[in-house]
């Protein structure tokens, strides 16, 4: 459906968007996920044919939207970081007008309309302002602008920074609902793990302008190390028992913390059995057991050496 | 379009700081100026002008050469003694150097051969150079009494610095001229026997066609036109930062991706200028003249006049506020709007005589004027409001209609019609 091949964007002599590939099937979720600075927003700016690329192609069903962006612009829903709104403007006025500028008209227009108000939640506060709304509020007009026209695909950029987690969580909802229920393709970026690990098939993860791995979330977390992390909560700490688990070959590394132990063992090692037992004989009451499981935020920093929010 | 044209206005209606500016303060400026400087204007603004009048012609040789003529005619004795009589008293120069001496205030005449007056106009040191060219009077009569087909003309120059005090002298030239041919015809269709009763009224040419039958223009009326074709520009540049608001949030790509040519953008931005810039121009003058009295008496056909020229300033105000956003989205900056309404606004301000009295400019600064924009549109405002005719305040208008293409030509190619500027 949506394709880039080596996307490129140079501004001057710094490389924002270097050679990526990504692509998208009717009806797919995708995150791209990075810290900020990443590339992300140039990226889907040349995609949504709004910055042209120094190189590469963006083809949609096939047809080469950088020589035509009029293939693809009246089928996408673009949510910029920014909120693109009129704030001297009521809600209602600012989805009208850009309704009308997608060419509804009439009783269609009216529609759709509230349809998209109602969609985001703020049917009772449409005649309002957009300047005196929340933050959140913005937001959620700022995705219902790019619904009116009812595209194939949206592109969501940051959807949710600097929100309240109400909203936050009304939007992600929403968007996951337009996904699924209304099969709609979804791109969306992203620096917050937890958001694309909820919404997104597949994942890509970029970072200095380059896409660093891809893949669905379990694919990603599985090119960590093959080592898992046990946290045994204990009753009280106790030392013959930290003695035991070093001497255990399959422990490679025991480490204490406040509520007892961390040991590091190779990934499915089935060690607990082991654990269970060294305990029973050196009488080391273990009150929970908890195999911590790699997240994306641990894959990013795996291979970046990096935190997502640095 | 319509729709890009409603949301500007809406916005510009909404904004109270950008609104106060563009219509109270004008009014404000008005009210100080206009009575701060009442005293300055009424002694200045009275329209005083120096005519070189040059005479190649020679009156008594032609009176005395058109009687031998009209001897040598086969003519009945009766109508060579009226033709005779009428030809002594039909002297065209003596009746126009009494129209300029005697009935006209602000007139000086000062009689001098052609190289003189040339000189001095090019000098500055005379306005206006009057030449009656050499058988004048002798076409005059013969076209006039004997159906002679030679036309007797009167040559006027206008200093470059002058253009104003020319247009006025050269209209009532030319209704001296007509009312002389038509009293002549009306003499010529009565028969010989009445030819002795023609005359010139030259107090009613002078009262019904000089700048005499209105008042002179007050500081109140100067000062209206002069903020008006001021802060008209403050309408272009305030839509400029609006433009860069929508810019810079990005408002302008959705509208780029609804794939609406982003053309319909500027040109909804020109409309709102040009229909605001009419509103406020004439709410301006409609508040000078009930709070204030200017503008009066009030006629329809001055009044017209008046809302045609604020139709073509405001298509030019337009124009630069399309120029001024063309930049703007081009560059993605705000500081050409800034500078703009900071600066060239004051400048051209100066120039065009917004703030003084075009009059009192040294003749240069008069010259330049008069090709600015606003300058060129409160010179054509003074001569509606004195009631000059279309005819004197067209070339104005033109002027201004060709500046506004230009320019609007140029915001065309400025402005990015493809994606948004990066």
């Amino acid at each position: 459906m949506l394709e880039t091949e080596a996307l490129r964007k140079v501004f001057k002599k710094q490389v924002a968007v270097d050679d990526v590939n990504l692509y998208l099937k009717q009806g797919e979720s995708v995150g791209l996920l990075g810290p900020n600075g990443a590339g992300k927003s140039t990226f889907i700016s040349m995609i949504a044919t709004l910055t042209k690329p120094t190189s590469g192609i963006v083809t949609w069903n096939g047809k080469n939207v950088i020589k035509n962006p009029n293939i693809i612009r009246p089928t996408l829903g673009m949510v910029p970081q920014e909120i693109a709104l009129y704030k001297e403007l009521s809600a209602y006025e600012n989805v009208k007008f850009f309704g009308k500028i997608y060419r509804l008209h009439g009783k269609k227009l009216e529609q759709r309309v509230q349809e998209v108000i109602e969609l985001v939640g703020l049917k009772d506060r449409q005649k309002e302002l957009v300047n005196n709304y929340s933050g959140g509020m913005q937001r959620r007009i700022n995705i219902a602008v790019a619904l009116l026209h009812e595209p194939e695909i949206i592109i969501m950029d940051e959807p949710t920074v600097g929100i309240d987690p109400q909203s936050r969580n009304y939007i992600l909802e929403m968007v996951k609902k337009l996904n699924e229920e209304k099969g709609m393709t979804v791109l969306y970026t992203s620096h917050y793990m937890e958001e694309v690990e909820r919404l997104c098939d597949r994942i890509y993860i970029m970072d200095h302008g380059k896409v660093i791995a891809t893949g669905t979330k379990d694919e990603l977390t599985g090119i960590l190390s093959s080592e898992e992390t046990i946290n045994l909560e204990l009753e009280q700490q106790s030392k013959v028992f930290e003695e035991a688990l070093r001497e255990q070959s399959t422990v490679l590394k025991v480490t204490e913390w406040e509520k007892g132990l961390r040991l590091i063992v190779p990934k499915n090692s089935r060690e607990l059995a082991g654990i269970f037992h060294l305990a029973e004989q050196y009488q080391a009451a273990i009150t929970s057991v908890n195999i911590q499981v790699p997240s994306l935020e641990d894959v990013f920093l795996h291979l970046t050496g990096r935190r997502l929010r640095d | 379009m319509f729709n890009f044209w409603e949301k500007d206005m809406k916005l510009l209606w909404r904004d109270r700081t950008e609104l106060l500016v563009i219509f109270l303060m004008p009014f404000i400026l008005i009210i100080i100026l206009g009575f701060a400087l009442g005293s300055v204007m009424s002694g200045e603004m009275t329209f005083d002008m120096t005519v070189a009048l040059v005479e190649k012609d020679n009156p008594a040789e032609a009176a005395s050469s058109f009687v031998k003529q009209l001897e040598e005619q086969p003519l009945p004795e009766q109508a060579i003694t009226g033709l005779t009589q009428a030809a002594e008293q039909l002297q065209p120069n003596q009746i126009l150097q009494q129209l300029l001496e005697e009935e006209l205030d602000f007139v000086t005449v000062k009689q001098m051969d052609a190289e003189q007056a040339e000189a001095q106009l090019a000098a500055q040191e005379i306005d206006v150079i009057i030449t009656i060219p050499e058988n004048f009077t002798s076409d005059f009569l013969q076209a006039s009494l004997l159906n002679g087909s030679e036309k007797s003309t009167i040559h006027i120059v206008k200093g470059e610095h002058s253009h104003l005090e020319g247009d006025i002298l050269q209209n009532i030239i030319g209704q001296f001229t007509a009312t002389m041919n038509l009293e002549t015809a009306i003499a010529k269709a009565a028969g010989p026997n009445m030819s002795a009763d023609v005359e010139v009224d030259i107090e009613s040419i002078a009262k019904e066609e000089t700048i005499t039958n209105r008042e002179p223009i007050s500081s109140m009326e100067y000062y209206t036109i002069g903020m008006a074709v001021m802060f008209a520009f403050f309408v272009a540049s305030t839509m400029a930062g609006k433009a860069y608001t929508e810019h810079s949030q990005l408002v302008l790509n959705r509208i780029i991706l609804s794939g609406r040519h982003p053309l319909y953008f500027l040109l909804g931005k020109l409309l709102a200028v040009i229909l605001m810039t009419i509103i406020q121009m004439l709410l301006l003058f409609g508040l000078s003249s009930l709070l204030m009295q200017s503008f009066q008496p009030f006629t329809w056909e001055i009044s017209l006049t008046i809302l045609a020229i604020t139709v073509f300033y405001a298509v030019a105000v337009g124009a630069i506020g399309s120029l001024l956003i063309a930049i703007t989205i081009r560059f993605n900056s705000n500081s050409v709007a800034g500078s703009f309404s900071g600066g060239v606004v004051s400048v051209m301000e100066l120039l065009g005589g917004s703030f003084t009295p075009i009059t009192t400019f040294p003749d240069i600064i008069q010259t330049i004027g008069s090709w600015t924009p606003n300058g060129m549109t409160l010179r054509a405002y003074m001569l509606a409001n004195q009631g000059m005719p279309l005819a004197d305040i067209l070339p104005y208008m033109y002027r201004l209609i060709i500046i506004a293409v230009v320019i609007f030509a140029i915001s065309l190619m400025i402005f990015p019609t493809r994606r948004a500027a990066s």
